[in-house]
């Protein structure tokens, strides 16, 4: 019987990478060799505002994370206010992004795992109802995007420092409110399927990490960063989470570079944790209203981070309900184009963390006087996650080592486990 | 007659040509019908690495195994597309291939990660190139992302055995047709439309923003005269160079100054 496991790429997930396990001398590593594109060294000696575009290109799925977080951290640097319309269309393009990049992940990537299928052709096969579902929402979440970001999903190009180049036209967010209703019933029909689908137990991450939501809502913008650490308690404990300031966020993610991983791991006090919508929905879940509410009461959420799909799922239907919310208010304030704020460039520093898809995003930049980048540092969630994702595939490997299958086990569990971690590869090394 | 059996590929990139084919959602279930969909590894399990008729290959060249994974592929295709201007030009993450390898791998992992790369026997990590460079590409779609609208027009073409029809004109001729005001010569913007290849139908200009050249550059573009018009709207040859770069756009500035 052989005692080497090797998955030499890991199939629907974006970007590559693959898992190489020796049962006999207990080695278990969680490979990335998608190439290093040197992100943080290609703005260095950028002015402020070429980083943005640049940066919006380390991942396509991740496009509209990069530019909102970029465009906050250059306005924290240096100090600029936005108004509340370029607040309100920049949330709403984030929720298409969310919509898009939890749709292709749940349908496309994930649910082939549950129902024994290769692809969306197969879920469409076996299941047309739920194929329909997840690209009806996948479609509703890129013509968001296309809306506001000026007219593709991907590498958005209408987001600009302190605004938008076009504001959209009344009618086209008019437009989108029928589909965003019946995107919210999709959602809790997604959610009713994650809900019932098969777990098998893995190890789960000790600490889970999010941004607390700036009120009493939930949201996917916060202030500080929460590390939660495991308890029984199901959501959110106040006497067991940590917070920090987004500046400081440094000392949530220690990063540390490995031999065979182009993408740095990520610690906290030494131990791998878990960013996510998991971690958003375990940890702030109580503060969901609504819909989405309705949704979480209706399932049974644990931290195994299988679970995953199903708080992504839950977060389908937060997105189309907060979307609805935003088309009103902008609806509401009536929008017009305003003029780019005007600032003073000078020496400073800027910070700035986001709830993306896949977890906390963070970027980081430092300017010279003329407004000249001269230092970049960039941490996104899935390097976040790959500590915590290669602790949960030694645990399924110490689970089943002795079994007389073990290594079709292992190899199908690894596979649906990295996949409801939904990773992004490319983001990751970046 | 059987089906044409394909391929979709991605090396070092932000897979958004990859992401574009699956953003389809109206026409996926019918491109899959139509084709054998040999292997996609970004969307599905149970790949066959095996002889086909169409490769589609995104991103550039970044590693020594993207070198080898890009050869093996030209090797059992008939066909191969470059998807994206990544995988035809080299695109933004080549626009640094001045510098050595290792100052950089030193500037993102510090000393550790050098000596990690350094582990390798050989040099893993390669300057950023287009895939024309190694391999014989039959057809190049640009486009940062490729656009829907030709990947679907010439997916189509294949399909039917029609010619393959691109734009091979200047961006500038897309913006005038919808009419836009020209931000290069009436607002003294830093527009790269005059030498970018058109085929998105002038977005950015549409949008009050200048081209920054995704597309990558047209054929027999007039480096010297967009030079010459933007050093006479008051910018810096190293700006120019700078924004030029960044998809780049590599004329020899020097006759232009």
């Amino acid at each position: 019987m052989s005692r080497e496991i090797k998955i030499e790429h890991i199939c629907r997930v974006e970007g590559h990478g693959g898992v190489t396990i020796d049962l006999e001398k207990d080695i278990v590593k969680l490979e990335i060799f998608e190439g290093s594109r040197f992100f943080e060294f290609l703005v260095a000696g950028k002015s402020y505002d070429e980083i943005p575009v640049i940066v919006c290109r380390i991942c396509a799925i991740c496009s509209i994370s990069h530019m909102i977080t970029s465009l906050m951290t250059i306005e924290n640097a240096f100090g600029i206010q936005i108004s509340k319309q370029t607040m309100l269309l920049r949330e709403l393009i984030h929720c298409g992004g969310m919509l898009e990049s939890h749709g292709l992940h749940l349908f496309c990537l994930a649910a082939p795992d549950y129902l024994g299928c290769n692809s969306i052709v197969g879920v469409a096969d076996k299941k047309p109802e739920l194929a329909n579902i997840g690209l009806k929402l996948k479609k509703l979440g890129n013509r968001i995007q296309e809306i506001i970001g000026g007219g593709r999903p991907i590498h958005p190009i209408n987001l600009r420092i302190g605004g938008f180049g076009k504001i959209p036209e009344k009618h086209e967010l008019l437009a989108l409110k029928n589909e965003l209703e019946m995107a919210v019933n999709d959602g809790i029909k997604a959610a009713a399927f994650f809900s019932k689908i098969d777990t098998f137990p893995v190890d789960e991450p000790q600490y889970f990490s999010a941004l607390k939501p700036v009120g009493n809502r939930f949201s996917f913008y916060g202030k500080n960063i929460c590390v939660s650490e495991n308890s029984n308690s199901g959501f959110f404990n106040e006497n067991k989470v940590e917070e920090f300031e987004i500046r400081d966020y440094r000392k949530v993610c220690q990063e540390v570079v490995i031999q065979h991983s182009n993408a740095k791991h990520s610690l906290y006090n030494g131990k791998p944790f878990m960013t996510g919508a998991l971690a958003r929905v375990m940890m702030f879940g109580n503060m969901l209203y609504g819909r989405s509410k309705e949704a979480l009461d209706m399932v049974r959420i644990t931290r195994n981070p299988l679970c995953n799909n199903l708080a992504q799922a839950i977060e389908l239907v937060y997105a189309s309900q907060r979307c609805l919310e935003i088309i009103d208010e902008l609806l509401d304030i009536r929008m017009e184009n305003e003029t780019l704020p005007v600032f003073q460039l000078g020496k400073c520093t800027g910070t700035a963390a986001l709830e993306v898809p896949r977890g906390t995003l963070y970027h980081h930049y430092e300017f010279d006087e003329s407004g000249k980048n001269i230092k970049t540092d960039i941490i996104t969630p899935t390097a976040i996650n790959l500590a915590s994702m290669e602790q949960g595939v030694r645990g399924i490997v110490e689970l089943h080592r002795q079994d007389a299958t073990s290594v079709e086990v292992i190899t199908s569990k690894t596979g649906m486990l990295l996949r409801a971690y939904d990773p992004c590869i490319s983001c990751s090394v970046h | 007659m059987s089906k044409p059996r394909i391929g979709i590929y991605g090396l070092s990139s932000c897979a958004g040509d990859q992401l574009t084919i699956l953003n389809c959602e109206d026409e996926l279930l019918e491109i899959a019908s139509q084709v054998e969909i040999k292997s996609f590894i970004m969307a599905q399990t149970g790949n066959e690495e095996t002889s086909i008729d169409i490769a589609l290959v995104e991103g550039t060249v970044s590693t020594k195994r993207d070198l080898e994974r890009l050869k093996e592929i030209r090797s059992r295709t008939n066909i191969l597309v470059a998807i994206g201007t990544c995988a035809v030009w080299g695109g933004m993450y080549a626009m640094r291939n001045d510098i050595p390898r290792a100052e950089m791998i030193r500037c993102v992992y510090g000393e550790k990660g050098l000596k990690y790369f350094d582990a390798a026997s050989e040099p893993e990590v390669l300057p950023a190139e287009p895939l024309k460079n190694f391999v014989k590409v039959d057809l190049s779609i640009p486009g940062c992302p490729m656009e829907k609208k030709w990947f679907l027009r010439i997916f189509k073409s294949f399909l039917h055995g029609d010619v393959i029809d691109l734009p091979n004109f200047s961006l500038c001729s897309e913006c005038k047709m919808v009419e836009n005001e020209c931000l290069l010569v009436n607002r003294g913007l830093l527009c790269l439309g005059p030498i970018t290849i058109a085929g998105c139908k002038a977005r950015c200009p549409s949008h009050n923003i200048p081209c920054i050249g995704c597309y990558g550059p047209v054929d027999e573009a007039n480096y010297a005269a967009e030079v010459n018009i933007l050093l006479s709207s008051g910018y810096a040859i190293e700006e120019i160079k700078r924004k030029m770069g960044f998809f780049v756009f590599n004329p020899d500035l020097k006759q232009s100054q």
